[in-house]
């Protein structure tokens, strides 16, 4: 069920209908439900994140935003955003379930890694559907600025992450230690 | 002692090589990058792969001449491969003459280290770090986030070079980028794959036994100003008859 509700949230991403987003979002919702039932609130947090930052580009479309830079930055920074809830969501979870134990700067070193790492698929996606079917949803070396904001993002979420922990919101990472 | 003979005859050699490869390739294919000897970009563009590769083989040597790590034979020998390729590549106009798979498959080698240098990094950081404790789908999901992060990388530097030093590195092609990206995801599922048949089998202490990295652990421990040292010293039991 989770990995089902990720596989259609992230092919929903690649999408420029609304009705498609729509749905995805209910099932990051239910994502988010299953985790709060099964681990601890924070999971639910995060995936509540990863649900508004769908809402938000899904706004952002249909008052036609993309149509400038500023907005295709706001899709950037829409992505960086669930890219790092969903990376961070994915690290908590195994933390919780799978008897997983490590530090907050291993931690938040893994979150960042596994963010960059969807971005890039994302990419490579959209790369990969311009090839074989011959779209253009990447124009150029466009794509690279893209790729160079959202780092730039998933870069500055991951020095805020770092202050939320600092600061003692409660984001329970680490939590099998030997 | 075998293996220090070893260790340093390679690196030794691929410094060798790489220079043979530069001067000949000056002296006798005439090369220059853009053919202009006149412009400072171009003077970099010539040398800065030869360089980048002998720091990189330096920094290595330098690791075993203080005895703070040795890497494994076969990983310094791909290091040196992919070093190698790189450069013969550059300077003997392989990447220029289209011969595709050269790149790609330069990328996958590159790919495959990077891989292991995260692999290692974990299997270490089990050992030695004192609250972590890694599963192996942790490991695996790491080391290929860790290395097409690093692809990403890579490919953001060809495009800096591209843009500020005028090289041609992107082909001018996304399709190019496309496809390293690909071999990169390539080299680093061989080795997830081959980390997760090994964990099956095998511990992060089993790991260590074969490549002990106390020294550099010990050394980075120093560096960060803390006294404890690996491996621990037993403490000597007291003689309470006395």
């Amino acid at each position: 069920m989770l990995v089902l509700a990720i596989a259609i949230f992230f092919v929903s991403l690649l999408m420029t209908d609304p009705w498609v987003w729509f749905p995805s979002g209910v099932l990051a919702l239910i994502m988010g439900r299953e985790m709060i039932d099964r681990s601890n609130l924070n999971l639910g947090l995060i995936s509540s994140l990863a649900f508004a930052t769908v809402i938000c580009l899904m706004v952002a479309l249909l008052f036609n935003f993309y149509v400038d830079d500023l907005g295709y930055r706001l899709k950037e920074i829409a992505i960086a955003v669930a890219c790092l809830s969903l990376g961070l969501a994915i690290v908590v979870s195994m933390i919780s379930h799978t008897g997983l134990g490590m530090n907050k700067g291993m931690a938040l070193l893994s979150t960042l890694f596994i963010a960059l790492f969807l971005v890039t698929m994302i990419i490579l996606t959209l790369l990969l559907f311009d090839t074989l079917g011959g779209n253009t949803l990447i124009v150029d070396n466009r794509w690279m600025m893209f790729i160079i904001t959202d780092i730039g993002f998933i870069i500055l979420g991951i020095w805020v992450l770092m202050v939320a922990i600092r600061s003692s919101i409660p984001l329970q990472v680490g939590g099998a230690s030997r | 002692m075998r293996r220090e003979i070893w260790y340093n005859l390679i690196i030794w050699g691929t410094i060798l090589i790489l220079t043979g490869v530069l001067v000949y390739s000056i002296v006798a294919l005439d090369y220059w990058y853009h053919s202009s000897k006149g412009g400072i970009e171009d003077t970099i563009l010539t040398f800065f792969p030869y360089m980048l590769a002998i720091f990189a083989l330096l920094v290595l040597l330098i690791l075993g001449w203080k005895g703070i790590y040795i890497f494994p034979i076969p990983i310094l020998l791909a290091i040196s491969g992919v070093l190698m390729m790189h450069d013969i590549g550059i300077y003997m106009g392989l990447y220029d003459v289209y011969i595709e798979w050269w790149d790609k498959v330069a990328h996958y080698v590159a790919a495959v280290i990077v891989a292991y240098i995260g692999f290692f990094f974990l299997m270490y950081l089990e050992h030695y770090g004192r609250t972590i404790k890694l599963t192996p789908t942790f490991i695996v999901l790491f080391t290929m986030a860790f290395t097409c992060t690093w692809g990403v990388g890579w490919e953001i530097y060809e495009l800096i070079s591209d843009e500020i030093l005028g090289s041609t590195m992107q082909y001018m092609s996304y399709i190019d980028t496309m496809q390293d990206m690909m071999s990169d995801i390539f080299g680093a599922l061989t080795v997830s794959g081959i980390g997760l048949w090994w964990l099956k089998r095998n511990s992060a202490e089993t790991f260590v036994d074969h490549f002990s990295a106390d020294k550099l652990v010990n050394f980075s421990r120093k560096k960060m100003g803390r006294q404890d040292k690996v491996p621990a010293v037993e403490a000597e039991p007291s003689d309470s008859s006395d």
